[in-house]
């Protein structure tokens, strides 16, 4: 990890965690990744939205869609808290998907998508959609007797282009609040961008909800996985 | 060297769950990260589960500090014991009897050599309370519920599991490669969602009593949806057996609908204080599972010395349903405590009652403070509770004086508003 982390900084990040068939995890995955299963037969689809003020593309929206993956055990590092595969971005501005697909070799829906993103103190509500198309809404809901503190997260993504898959730390430093109250909610509407997730099988409640403020995201360069094989 | 954990600010950003999933090219290289973290996780807290104790865990128990080695003798309010029949001098005589006249263990499988007298003599005791034609014993709870669904489900059936079902549940529905589905606590029409549409054979599985929370289940409305889709209906009444129902039998005497389930599952570590389960319903079931539940069939048999006690703890459960009234009278006492102090015991209503804390950092310094101000109470976190629900998890026994609870709630409440939880 000697280059320097690229920073995204962000007003929100909103995140949901919904179980869906690990059939249907393991088919959005490469070989070679492990889908989590928080109950047998139940992966997990996550939902993210970043609202970014500034970066080295500026500001733009982000929606991402995720499987959570089993974490890469990396000798003399630190463990990470736990690991995805983003399967699908979507960005409000061109510069932003350029650059995630070149820096970060992330599949992005090739269009522009607008992300709405309404935040209260007690909740954040997305409503993501491309050329008037609705693609999803998702709302989390603020615990009721748990406050906002400070984190800092470790994680690991993966990533993958011809050449194999690759792997990265990502940092998520800010206030964060966590809930598994079950009180947010997910929809999806058939859209290119969900191509591949059974639509009827995503449980539209999450079972763990976060959101993060004012804060900053720092993803370190993607290193080939099979450059980290071995004990 | 494997992955590590960073030292101390990093200690509550992982718990179990972080250590279950891992890749490497090397079976064992999740031991060293988990190994700083259990050691770091022992220092603030978990060293509080597991103490040896060197009592019966009945009213007082006296126990040994895992850290510090002290030994201390506390009020108990966290086993399982619900009748208070662990200790009760007829079933120690029982069992020592039995140690006579058997030897310590069974030493043999129960469909070889190791069916004993006492074995057969306990499962007619549990069919004859149950009112079933047959109980088949097995070494523990947890096999129970691993060998009847191991033993009775097949790929391509649909097994529909509360999504609060005890481990053994999910284990047994996993091992026996059946489509497992799992509905949210306690809403049948999420059930009802689950089961549409869905052809074969379909089994849905409840708890009589939620372990973790103490809710009941909602029987009435589950069996009527579980029929009209055509499912079987199991329920798990390890909380609830020799408990709930005029008669002792459970939530589904509770609710008059002891014939509407199709298979009966109890414990013989809760209420009676000894160890063991049994699946209850026909004979032909019994048969059955007695060719295909593996977890029975491939274990040695449940220890006859064990056996033994438990028969006389059943007889004694049956033949004094006062026991049960003053679990309950208990179970009210303690409750009207616990309300005038304002604690929040969240969804409730039998003898297992959650003291929420809802603070995952804090509730291991909590169950400190309370086991050297006398009282023990075991922390309860994530994974086995939802994030930020964490909780002490009190067990009420009918073997606890009121004075007792008593004591109990004052300790409890004492710690609580000083801590800032009251």
């Amino acid at each position: 990890m000697s280059a320097a982390p690229r920073e995204y900084a962000y007003r929100e990040a909103v995140m949901g965690f919904f179980e869906f068939p690990t059939t249907n995890a393991i088919r959005l995955i490469p070989r070679g990744l492990q889908p989590v299963e928080p109950r047998h037969g139940l992966g997990v689809l996550g939902v993210t939205a970043f609202d970014f003020e500034r970066s080295e593309v500026g500001a733009y929206r982000e929606i991402v869609l995720s499987v959570l993956v089993a974490p890469r055990l990396l000798p003399g590092e630190v463990m990470p808290k736990s690991a995805m595969y983003p399967f699908m971005v979507g960005t409000t501005t061109a510069a932003a998907r350029r650059h995630g697909m070149e820096v970060w070799k992330l599949p992005h829906l090739d269009a522009d998508v607008s992300v709405d993103l309404r935040c209260d103190d007690g909740s954040a509500k997305v409503e993501a959609a491309e050329g008037g198309r609705p693609i999803l809404a998702l709302s989390i809901v603020a615990p009721a007797r748990v406050p906002w503190q400070a984190a800092d997260h470790r994680y690991q993504t993966f990533s993958q282009d011809e050449a194999g898959l690759y792997l990265s730390m990502l940092f998520m430093r800010g206030p964060f609040l966590e809930s598994e109250e079950e009180r947010g909610a997910l929809e999806l509407y058939p859209h290119p961008f969900l191509a591949g997730v059974d639509l009827d099988e995503v449980t539209p409640t999450p079972f763990r909800e976060q959101w993060m403020r004012q804060g900053v995201e720092l993803i370190h360069p993607l290193r080939p996985l099979a450059a980290l094989a071995g004990r | 060297m494997p992955g590590q954990i960073e030292a101390e600010r990093d200690y509550f950003d992982y718990d179990y769950s972080n250590f279950h999933y891992s890749s490497s090219d090397d079976v064992f290289a999740i031991l060293e990260p988990y190994t700083a973290w259990y050691d770091q996780a022992q220092l603030r807290g978990y060293s509080l589960y597991s103490q040896p104790m060197s009592s019966p865990p009945t009213t007082r128990i006296e126990l040994e500090e895992k850290l510090g080695h002290r030994r201390r003798r506390l009020l108990n309010l966290a086993s399982y014991n619900y009748l208070g029949l662990s200790a009760r001098q007829e079933v120690v005589e029982a069992a020592r009897r039995a140690l006579e006249q058997y030897g310590l263990g069974a030493s043999g499988s129960p469909v070889l050599s190791g069916t004993m007298d006492v074995h057969l003599a306990l499962e007619r005791e549990l069919a004859a309370f149950k009112r079933k034609e047959a109980a088949l014993l097995f070494p523990s709870g947890y096999a129970t519920n691993l060998g009847l669904l191991q033993g009775l489900m097949r790929p391509g059936d649909l097994i529909v599991c509360d999504q609060n079902v005890h481990a053994s549940i999910v284990d047994g529905a996993i091992l026996s490669k059946a489509d497992v589905r799992y509905f949210r606590h306690n809403r049948p029409e999420d059930l009802e969602r689950r089961l549409a549409g869905r052809r074969g054979k379909k089994l849905v599985v409840v708890e009589g009593v939620y372990s973790m929370d103490g809710d009941v289940c909602r029987l009435p409305e589950i069996v009527e949806i579980a029929r009209r889709h055509e499912a079987r209906v199991m329920i798990d009444e390890a909380h609830s057996t020799f408990i709930y129902g005029p008669n002792g039998r459970g939530v589904v005497e509770q609710f008059g609908l002891e014939d509407e389930i199709d298979l009966h599952v109890g414990t013989l570590s809760k209420a009676t204080g000894g160890q063991g389960g049994f699946v209850a319903g026909s004979s032909s079931l019994y048969k059955y599972l007695e060719g295909f539940a593996h977890s029975r069939l491939f274990s040695c048999g449940l220890s006859p010395v064990v056996a033994a006690g438990v028969l006389e703890a059943v007889r004694i459960a049956r033949r004094e349903p006062e026991l049960r009234a003053k679990l309950w009278a208990n179970v009210a006492h303690i409750r009207g405590r616990l309300a005038e102090h304002g604690v929040d015991v969240g969804e409730s209503t039998s003898q297992v009652i959650p003291v929420m804390i809802r603070d995952d950092r804090r509730v291991f310094d909590i169950a400190r403070r309370l086991q050297e101000e006398g009282l023990y109470l075991q922390p309860v976190v994530y994974p086995a509770v939802a994030k930020h629900r964490s909780r002490f998890r009190i067990s009420v026994s009918a073997a606890h004086t009121s004075e007792q609870l008593d004591e109990g709630v004052d300790i409890l409440t004492r710690v609580l508003a000083a801590e800032g939880i009251l």
